[in-house]
């Protein structure tokens, strides 16, 4: 687990942001919503195995 | 000191991070706040193992049984985790989802304490 994680979703935030900004502005509303939808799912399959990490740490250590 | 200061600085990035992107994609800001709840954690959780062995070693010291000590420790554990999971649910807004949460690890943290229990009114019986 890494900090570049944090920078590395902040930065696939900001540019989602701005493709449903341009993608909105330009009329465009499904294939904005349409945006955000892959972004958030791109972001959660980056994420899904750090949780299950601190989940299977905090199992161990526990002894749940 | 190197871990504190260390946890400090991911925090504040994180902190900045998010309120950036919280503008416009707010259900992105929110899994940033989870990574980086998870980063931190899992930076803490040494200090916590130590503590856990201090505290076994110390149990042992004062000869007393390991069954007694664990459900101590397994409470701690479910109370970390269901305080992590709530707090995330409360920060998508979802707070009835957190409240299930929450008794939901009640009811948990009670089920790891039944044999403790059970243990103390089998010694009141027999005193009787």
């Amino acid at each position: 687990m890494d900090v570049d994680l944090i920078f590395k979703i902040a930065a696939i935030g900001i540019l989602v942001a701005v493709l449903n900004q341009v993608l909105k502005g330009s009329g465009r509303e499904e294939q904005a919503m349409m945006t955000t939808l892959v972004g958030l799912v791109v972001v959660l399959m980056m994420v899904v195995k750090e949780i299950n990490t601190l989940f299977e740490l905090v199992k161990s250590l526990f002894g749940l | 000191m190197e871990l504190a200061l260390k946890i400090a600085a991911i925090a504040v990035t994180a902190s900045l991070c998010a309120v950036a992107v919280k503008q416009h994609t707010p259900e992105i800001g929110l899994v940033l706040a989870l990574v980086s709840g998870c980063l931190i954690l899992s930076l803490a959780i040494e200090p916590i193992q130590s503590v856990i062995e201090l505290m076994e070693s110390l149990c042992e010291t004062a000869g007393l049984a390991p069954a007694v000590v664990s459900p101590v420790i397994k409470t701690v554990g479910i109370a970390i985790l269901t305080r992590i999971s709530a707090e995330f649910c409360r920060d998508a807004k979802e707070g009835g989802i957190a409240s299930f949460l929450e008794i939901a690890g009640s009811a948990g943290a009670l089920l790891v304490c039944l044999p403790l229990f059970k243990t103390v009114l089998n010694m009141i019986t027999g005193l009787l």
